[in-house]
Parts: C-alpha cells; sequence; structure tokens
C-alpha cells in the first residue's frame, strides 16, 4: 500500500446546502481515479478542498501520510486544473507552463527547462510563442495539463477537463489524456459515466455529497450495490418482483435470491438475448432504433416493457427473449419507490 | 404537417450560410439536422420559423408557401438550449398557457395527458425553479405540444446536461413527440443523441447538406469519410488498394470489402467500430482496452495493422487476443 492522498471525513456546508457528507477515500501511487456524479453532487467542491482553495468545515486531507489541511493551496503538492482551464490570456503557452515552477521557486533558466519538457510532452513543440487566444480549444486544454504537469505534483487533480469540447473530440482527447499522464496519481472528476469507466482503475460515484459506490468499473457495472448505481452507470431494466422460497423469476429465467418479499430485478439490454427458439417467452418489438452501431429494442413481453440491444437488426415483429440467470440482479425494493430511488438530479 | 424547404439561400455579406438547401420533412417525420458550430444549422432553423427571410428559395407547410409569412403566422412550438418558462407562472400552468389563451374547455384533460406523459410528481403549486434543468426542458416541451403547433423546432434541447440524464431523456422526448405524432426538427452537434431520435438525419457543413438519411444509412452507408467519421462516432480510415473482386489489401492484410473496385486502384477504406465479429478467422492481439459499459473498445493489432473495435464486453472478458471476421458490410470503400 502506497498511499499518495487520502481524504478523511470531509464534510463541506454553504450556507442551508450540505455539499459533502462525511467523504472519505485513498488514492494510491499510480492509480488513475475517477469520481463521477450528477451536477451538483460535490464533486467539484471535494476537488477545490483537496486543491486548498476551499477549506473543509470537518475532516481532514493528507498527502503521503502529511496532514496538509491548513496548508495553502501553493505550498500544496498538488496540480490542479480546473474546469475553465484558466489560462493567462496575457502569456504565451511558455510563459503559462513555466508560471508554476517560478512560482514554487525555481529559476528562469530550470523554469523554462521544465516548461520545455512537458510543452513536448503534451505534443505542443513549437508552439511556446504562441497565445491562447491563437490555440484551439483542444490545445489549450493540453497547454493546461503541461501547466499542471511542470509543477511536479504528487497527485494531479482534473475537474470535468473535457466538458467545454464537442462529443467527437471528447472521446479522442480521454485517450489522449490518458496517455500523457500515464504513471502518474490522477484524481479526474466528471459527469460522464461512460468515459469515467473506459479510462479509470477506479472509481468512485457519488450522490447528492455522498459517496454511494467504490469500486473497479467492472465490479460496479456487472455488480452495482444499489439501484442508483446501477441505472447510473448505465441503462437497466428495472421489474418489480416478488422473491419467494430462495427464487425471483423474470420471464421464464429462475434466478436464486436469499431476499424474501418485494425486490426489483434488474437486467441489462445487453443481456437479454434475442433467440430463435420457441420455446422461449415471446415479445412484441414496440419500438426499433438504431444507435451507433447496434439496435435498441424495446419490447412488450406478457405486459412488461423491456429494453434490449442486438448488434443484428431484427426484422420480425415478435422475438423470443433469453436471460441467464448469472445475467440477473436482484435489489431489495426501495421504501421511496424506483423512480425515485435512482432518480439523477 | 408536411414541411418543404427548397432551394434555399442565406448570406451574411461574404459568407453563404446556406447554400441552396433542399429537403422535405414527412407529417409526424422527427427530423434531425447536424453539423458542427457554424455549419448554417441554426441559420436554416430560423428561416424555417420565419425569423429570418431567406435571400432565395421557399418554404411549404402542406401545400402552402410560407416563406413571406411571419413567425406567428406559422405556428411554431419552439425547445431551445436555454430554458424559457415563465418563471412567475407554476410548471402546470406553463403547461397549459396555450390552452388557456385558446379558452378551451377540456384543457384540464390535456394537461392531466401531458402531466401523466413527463412523468412527474408535480404539485399543482411546483414552480418552473424548483425543478431540476431536465425537468424544465420536458415541460418546455409539453407546453410547446400544448400550443398544437403546425411543427415542433427543437434546437440543442439537451446541450448542457450531464451525460447520464441526456440519454435516459433523448428517448423520452422522442416517446413524447410521437405520442402526439406532430412534425418536428431537431438540431444538435451530438451524433449519439441525433441517432437516438431522429427518423432521418441531414448532415450539413458549411452551408450545404452534404447527405440526408435513416441513423443506420448514415453510419454504414456514408456518402464521404466526413460522414464516416462525423456519423460513426470513432472510425478506422485507412488506405489500401484494390485487388478487384472486392478485395483489399491493407500492408500485409487482405480482407473484403461493400463493393467491387478496378484491381490495382487506391481506395480509402472506413472501418465501423462494430465490424469486427467474433469467432472469426483473424487472429487479433488485444493492445488496449476500454470498459465502457456494454461494449469494450480495444485497440487490435492484426498481423501488425492497428484498428480500433468495439465489442459486447462480455465476450472479450480476460483475454489478451480474440479471433475475429471483419464483416464487409460494415466497410465502406472510398476511391482516392
Amino acid at each position: 500500500m502506497n498511499k499518495i492522498l487520502e481524504v478523511k471525513n470531509i464534510s463541506k456546508r454553504f450556507g442551508n446546502i450540505q455539499a459533502l457528507r462525511n467523504v472519505s477515500f485513498d488514492v494510491e501511487k499510480g492509480e488513475f481515479v475517477f469520481i463521477v456524479a450528477h451536477t451538483n453532487a460535490g464533486k467539484s467542491t471535494l476537488l477545490k478542498i483537496i486543491a486548498g482553495i476551499l477549506e473543509p468545515d470537518e475532516g481532514e486531507i493528507y498527502i503521503e501520510g502529511e496532514n496538509i489541511t491548513k496548508t495553502p493551496p501553493w505550498e500544496r503538492p498538488v496540480g490542479y486544473m480546473p474546469q475553465t482551464y484558466a489560462l493567462f490570456p496575457h502569456m504565451t503557452v511558455l510563459e503559462n507552463v513555466m508560471f508554476g515552477p517560478i512560482h514554487r521557486g525555481l529559476d528562469r533558466e530550470e523554469a523554462i527547462e521544465k516548461a520545455q519538457k512537458y510543452i513536448e510532452l503534451v505534443g505542443l513543440k513549437g508552439w511556446e510563442k504562441a497565445y491562447p487566444h491563437e490555440l484551439s480549444g483542444g490545445m489549450q486544454q493540453r497547454v493546461a495539463l503541461a501547466r499542471v504537469l511542470a509543477v511536479e505534483p504528487k497527485i494531479i487533480l482534473l475537474d470535468e477537463p473535457l466538458s467545454a469540447l464537442d462529443a467527437l473530440l471528447r472521446v479522442k482527447l480521454r485517450g489522449e489524456i490518458k496517455k500523457i499522464l500515464k504513471g502518474k496519481t490522477v484524481l479526474w472528476v466528471t459527469h460522464d459515466q461512460e468515459g469515467a469507466m473506459s479510462l479509470a482503475d477506479k472509481l468512485i460515484v457519488m450522490r447528492s455529497g455522498r459517496i454511494v459506490a467504490v469500486g473497479n468499473a467492472m465490479e460496479l457495472y456487472y455488480k452495482p450495490p444499489s439501484l442508483y448505481v446501477a441505472h447510473f452507470l448505465g441503462e437497466i431494466n428495472f421489474i418489480e418482483s416478488v422473491a419467494h422460497g430462495g427464487f425471483v423469476q423474470i420471464l421464464d429465467t429462475k434466478v436464486s435470491t436469499d431476499k424474501i418479499g418485494p425486490v426489483v430485478i434488474g437486467i441489462r439490454p445487453e443481456d437479454i438475448k434475442i433467440v430463435k427458439n420457441n420455446s422461449s417467452p415471446l415479445g412484441r418489438v414496440k419500438e426499433l432504433r438504431f444507435v451507433s452501431g447496434f439496435w435498441r429494442l424495446l419490447v412488450d413481453v406478457e405486459g412488461i416493457d423491456l429494453v434490449v440491444y442486438s448488434l443484428k437488426r431484427i426484422r420480425s415483429k415478435e422475438v423470443s427473449l433469453r436471460i441467464r440467470p448469472e445475467d440477473v440482479l436482484v435489489f431489495d425494493y426501495p421504501p421511496e419507490g424506483i423512480r425515485r430511488a435512482v432518480h439523477l438530479e | 404537417m408536411r414541411i418543404v424547404v427548397r432551394n434555399v439561400r442565406k448570406r451574411f455579406g461574404k459568407v453563404v450560410a446556406v447554400d441552396d438547401v433542399s429537403f422535405e420533412v414527412k407529417d409526424g417525420e422527427i427530423f434531425g439536422i447536424i453539423g458542427l458550430s457554424g455549419c448554417g444549422k441554426t441559420t436554416l432553423l430560423k428561416i424555417i420559423a420565419g425569423i429570418l427571410r431567406p435571400d432565395s428559395g421557399k418554404i411549404y407547410f402542406d401545400d402552402v408557401d410560407v416563406t413571406n409569412l411571419a413567425l406567428e403566422e406559422r405556428k411554431i412550438g419552439f425547445v431551445f438550449q436555454d430554458v424559457r418558462l415563465f418563471n412567475h407562472l407554476t410548471a402546470i400552468e406553463n403547461i397549459a398557457y396555450a390552452p388557456t389563451l385558446r379558452g378551451e374547455q377540456d384543457r384540464e384533460e390535456l394537461v392531466d395527458w401531458l402531466m401523466g406523459f413527463i412523468r412527474a410528481d408535480l404539485s399543482k403549486s411546483t414552480m418552473p425553479t424548483e425543478l431540476s434543468r431536465g425537468m424544465q426542458q420536458k415541460i418546455s416541451l409539453a407546453r410547446a405540444i400544448a400550443s398544437e403547433p403546425n411543427l415542433l423546432l427543437l434546437d440543442e434541447p439537451l446541450a448542457g446536461l450531464d451525460a447520464r440524464i441526456k440519454s435516459t431523456m433523448v428517448f423520452e422526448l422522442r416517446d413524447m413527440i410521437k405520442d402526439v405524432g406532430v412534425t418536428a426538427i431537431y438540431v444538435t452537434h451530438d451524433q449519439w443523441e441525433i441517432s437516438s431520435i431522429a427518423d432521418r438525419i441531414a448532415i450539413m457543413k458549411a452551408g450545404k447538406i452534404i447527405q440526408i438519411g435513416t441513423p443506420e444509412e448514415l453510419y454504414y452507408r456514408p456518402v464521404n469519410d466526413y460522414v464516416a467519421a462525423f456519423m460513426g462516432g470513432e472510425c478506422n480510415l485507412l488506405n489500401a488498394y484494390s485487388l478487384g473482386n472486392s478485395q483489399f489489401k491493407i500492408g500485409d492484410l487482405i480482407i473484403k470489402g461493400s463493393r467491387n473496385i478496378e484491381n490495382g486502384r487506391n481506395v480509402k477504406l472506413a472501418i465501423k467500430l462494430d465490424a469486427f465479429i467474433p469467432n472469426g478467422r483473424f487472429e487479433a492481439k488485444i493492445i488496449e482496452r476500454n470498459f465502457m459499459g456494454p461494449f469494450t473498445r480495444l485497440v487490435l493489432d492484426i498481423n501488425g495493422i492497428k484498428f480500433i473495435a468495439k465489442m459486447p464486453s462480455k465476450q472479450v472478458f480476460n483475454v489478451d487476443k480474440v479471433f475475429v471476421d471483419i464483416d464487409p458490410n460494415k466497410i465502406v470503400v472510398f476511391e482516392r
């Protein structure tokens, strides 16, 4: 265990709003950790507290075992990249990237050397004399990244670095950032669950100021601890049911469970298979949509609407469906009802 | 209502914002327009709405020429990126606004119906400002639908929302629009969003429409590499040359494409990420993987050539190589 960052019981209130409630987690050396949550869940506040821009009401922050809760931001060994990049518009790329090292006591020569090293790393060699407004959005973002790297922090904190960019560019840059930051310790905050799952070594899901799940992306996607996490990480069918005698049933599939009474069955659309088999339950295809490489069907089976993904176009009006017991999730029925239990905002 | 746009042009100074655009939207269709910012899609929308007049060309609603009709006379329902609800009215009063103006007796019934369909637990006194932005947008759409418009225009209604909220709302908006059967034009720059909601899509670039088709057509049969890259999301664009018989050579690799090109010609292949089918004859080493839920994005090495692929996650669990075939129907061949 080589903990770089330890966040312990952090709480923060703004007036009547409890922005963070008792938040604790660790980041280990070389780990790529994502905090993923809806807007206003407190994730940016948390990052600002770690960066030292905000003070917590309660709790402590440790870096390599040292309590830095009261340390001013410029003395913390962290590199923080805010959502807006906040490049200095009147400074060139080189001056922007040199700023941190100089501020931390390096002399001009050393700072230039350091800046050049990281400008090259982010792929902007040759652009040292350009001003931010002369660069595209993606390039500005890389300058911001170089600026954060140039202070050689123990941990890099990224607040929604891709939110200002359009969808296509986002996918491309996501991969590039991961490559540039390879081997570094990173804490990245976003609302984009797909992007987070695709890059994270560890995923932290927050909801309304609390951590509701920590784990690896596949674990949380396939074995989510709650209805909320199941729904937040991707489309899923929820079906109300009742468990008795150690079983629940969905279509003709029996699933064993230790739950008793009202439950919610969860099944991902890609885990419902369309089969050529007359003995499997029949459903009526109510809707068929092509969504970037696969088909999304809405199928009515015995009065229940199921979303089903298919790699092939389905031409018939009726389909036979099969569900494997090992793909089925069983949750306790939430007292507040399903809709409230999974509400995203 | 059927909408016809015929040879519409609009110029601002030296810039041709809309360049001889023609298309037809069928009655009850959700028609998408997609393009990067500055492609002219907003100008086109304003011309259809009657906010701007075209320099030339005509707009018809059914068979009526509305080119010179004012905005108010066209009866259009709008939903914009920035929510424009009446904040001094309750959410329900917002929805009932147009029926109330019309003095309709059955508006309670209409409002009840709309409320059921936005699937919300709203009390009679809920104000728009108490609602999340996603819910506010649903109220905006319900209000626009309640005004019984000839045409709904939706301009980036989901921009700025969280990814997961957007991906649930897009299907809800489609259900609402399809249930009433109103004709709609939906503008966005997000290809995933437009494929999820629109029946057909027009791709705009520099004032021109470069292709119109269903999401499937644009994805698998793009007219050029711009459309391929734009609608396919990520795409493998590779230089190759033709061996005849619909066969193509990339490095040492010979694969089958979707059409025949004369032997020896240079081509560009756009290979879709979902073209890679498991249990095939090419051995592919997995160099990189990104789990994305239902699908995993892979970087594959087949005979020393790198491909990006997207395969069902459960089929590529815990393996460092897969055997794949490349589906010829998911390879688009462009002549160079």
